[in-house]
């Protein structure tokens, strides 16, 4: 009866790992997904920008068991894809690109509608606002191992 | 058992569980499954809750442990009218409740004339209000207005980021102006005023010795409404501390009266006049009354200003003179390396005091950071300095880490976002790392550091003369192995935050 019951929890462990495992190797992604993935903007605007923004920093933070002191990121592309469109630049849908410093990337053939939000103001307050630049441009972006993209390039344009 | 069994699991090797975003899961695995109550303790007396969403019987329990809070912050919480008619209820019992601060939830006109019930009760004796970002319009400062003429005790109150406009803003300075009003504090930005606003925040100045602290920013208000303004600052009844005026359409016109303002009232200690494009001209006239004996100015904000290098003679002695100032921002003015060796002399006077100061995206380079490693080398009032999106490049920053590594040198903060920094600079920066038991933040965000970069940098936060509390590298690219290590470094350093 014991055994059996240990049987099970080893299972159940087992399957507890693999779950782990295959969900920390998604958590990049996932991440990716939160901060520069966003579908169906409304406006586009500075406006925009800060509600999405905050939303991000929101997420990000509610994900985190010890989120801190909050520092609002200074700079951040949100891309108006779909996620599948995006994850096409990994898997053939964009050429090899190398920065400056020798890491390798993917650059998509195509263009995207971007907006790309950036913090003014003076010190990172509270109430973090943005301004935004809306854009049609290729993207520069990293992939993992699964050819997921784990990394977007701010500073290529 | 099962718990035992997560836990476990929990420790397993990192490469297992992959990175940061790995540990961030782990621990919210063994938080579920052992029935952790989540972020914030409910149970505490004055609750504190950021972005959390507060529903059913999480809801229940907070509003019963409110009873006796004298604090309550929820902002962000997904609340609504309906938490509204509890908060009614704790508003209207707890007597000893003095600050309130709901932004960021919509709760709406409807539920904001809910709270005022409360707010109204003879027991409720609030002090501090906030409802930014809240859902407002002009329609709920009615209810706003009874409570202004009706309660002494509340002297703060934040409606910025509601839709307030024209009407609205005239109803709640009805209030403002009713003499039980004793108002101290107010935060009116973002909330669609307009010229037509002027008058009666004018008399609002001329009649409220105890308004100490006005923010007016982002309001479409324009020369006029500010000059209109000035004459209210210029009351003798009136001696306010912090005005914020960004982005309200203020011209080198205004600029004229405002310096009046500084000239004589030495009360003004916080100046925030960022977003207004008066250019140089206008900061010459700012600054004649910024450089007056009278002047004991300690904040102040000009970023965005459309200045230039020929602001910076000016900048420069204001600097150099004024002891008073502590905090001066500059972000995003076109000064280039000749308008920062300028300033840079005021920042080397002995006589300077600023301890933080906003440089960024002011079109500097590399070639005046000799300059800038001099002050750093030389002044010891700094204690944060922000000078990201500059082209300073691994030959500026490893020339500002000089400076930095001087024993004099008390910077706590040092922010080089954006810089186009490299792994190439690393080393200065690691050597300052490790060496500077004084820095606590440190920002390298949106440069190319790359693993063998991020690699050096976490070298030195190992040393045990590392302090940092914030490593922020936020859009840095490296490997998994490099993530890894990073998250076992976070782990060993209690006291440390990876942002990224």
């Amino acid at each position: 009866m014991t055994q059996a019951r240990t049987l099970v929890m080893l299972w159940v462990l087992a399957g507890s790992a693999l779950l782990l495992v295959v969900s920390a190797n998604q958590q990049q992604y996932e991440r990716f997904l939160l901060q520069h993935v966003h579908c169906n903007p409304r406006g586009r605007d500075d406006a925009y920008c800060n509600r999405q923004m905050r939303y991000m920093l929101r997420e990000d933070r509610r994900r985190d068991p010890n989120p801190g002191k909050k520092i609002c990121k200074e700079i951040n592309t949100f891309i108006h894809e779909t996620k599948d469109a995006i994850r096409a630049v990994c898997q053939g849908g964009g050429s090899e690109y190398v920065t400056r410093s020798g890491q390798v990337m993917h650059r998509s053939f195509s263009s995207f509608q971007v907006t790309t939000c950036r913090f003014h103001g003076g010190k990172p307050l509270e109430n973090c606002r943005y301004r935004a630049s809306r854009d049609s441009r290729r993207i520069v972006i990293a992939c993992d191992e699964d050819r997921n993209p784990v990394h977007f390039e701010e500073s290529h344009i | 058992m099962q718990i035992e069994a997560v836990i476990s699991l929990a420790k397993a090797p990192a490469r297992q569980l992959g990175g940061r975003f790995g540990r961030r899961w782990r621990s919210l695995a063994v938080r579920s499954s052992a029935g952790y109550p989540g972020l914030t303790s409910t149970l505490k007396m004055d609750p504190d809750i950021q972005c959390e969403e507060l529903t059913g019987s999480r809801w229940t329990e907070l509003v019963s442990s409110m009873k006796n809070s004298k604090t309550i912050r929820l902002d962000d919480c997904s609340l609504s009218r309906s938490h509204c008619e509890d908060l009614c209820s704790v508003l209207s019992t707890n007597q000893s409740l003095k600050e309130l601060k709901l932004s960021n939830n919509e709760l709406k006109d409807e539920g904001v004339e809910v709270l005022c019930k409360g707010l109204l009760t003879p027991s409720c004796n609030l002090e501090l209000l906030w409802l930014q970002n809240c859902s407002l319009t002009g329609a709920c400062c009615e209810s706003l207005r009874s409570v202004l003429s009706k309660k002494p005790s509340l002297t703060e109150l934040h409606l910025g980021d509601n839709k307030l406009e024209t009407a609205g803003g005239k109803v709640l300075c009805k209030g403002l102006l009713d003499s039980n009003c004793k108002i101290r504090n107010l935060t009116l930005s973002y909330c669609e005023l307009t010229k037509d606003n002027a008058e009666l925040l004018t008399s609002v100045l001329h009649a409220k010795p105890t308004l100490k602290e006005l923010n007016l920013s982002n309001n479409e208000l324009g020369d006029a409404a500010i000059k209109q303004l000035c004459r209210g600052l210029m009351d003798s009844n009136c001696n306010l501390e912090l005005l914020h005026l960004e982005n309200c359409g203020v011209t080198a016109e205004s600029c004229a009266d405002l310096s009046n303002v500084l000239r004589t009232k030495p009360s003004l200690i916080d100046l925030a006049v960022g977003d207004n494009k008066f250019g140089d001209a206008g900061l010459a006239l700012l600054c004649q009354g910024l450089l007056h004996p009278n002047c004991k100015v300690q904040k102040l904000w000009l970023w965005e200003c459309d200045l230039t290098a020929a602001s910076c003679k000016d900048l420069s002695n204001l600097i150099r003179t004024k002891e008073s100032l502590i905090e001066m921002s500059l972000i995003t003015n076109s000064l280039g390396d000749a308008g920062m060796d300028l300033l840079c002399q005021g920042l080397k006077d002995p006589k300077c005091k600023l301890q933080s100061l906003w440089l960024r995206e002011c079109g500097l380079t590399s070639a005046c950071c000799e300059s800038i490693r001099s002050v750093l080398s030389a002044n010891t009032s700094l204690k944060e300095l922000q000078i990201g999106s500059n082209k300073l490049e691994d030959e500026g920053v490893k020339l500002i880490c000089e400076g930095l590594r001087q024993p004099s040198c008390n910077i706590e903060s040092i922010w080089l976002g954006d810089s186009d920094a490299t792994a190439g600079c690393c080393d200065s920066i690691a050597a300052v790392i490790s060496t500077k038991q004084c820095l606590r933040e440190i920002d390298l965000s949106n440069n190319m550091l790359e693993d063998a970069g991020v690699r050096k940098l976490y070298e030195a936060v190992k040393s045990p003369n590392c302090k940092l509390k914030h490593l922020v590298l936020y859009d840095i690219y490296w490997s998994s192995e490099v993530d890894d290590e990073l998250q076992a470094l976070e782990e060993s350093k209690p006291g440390l935050k990876i942002i990224s």
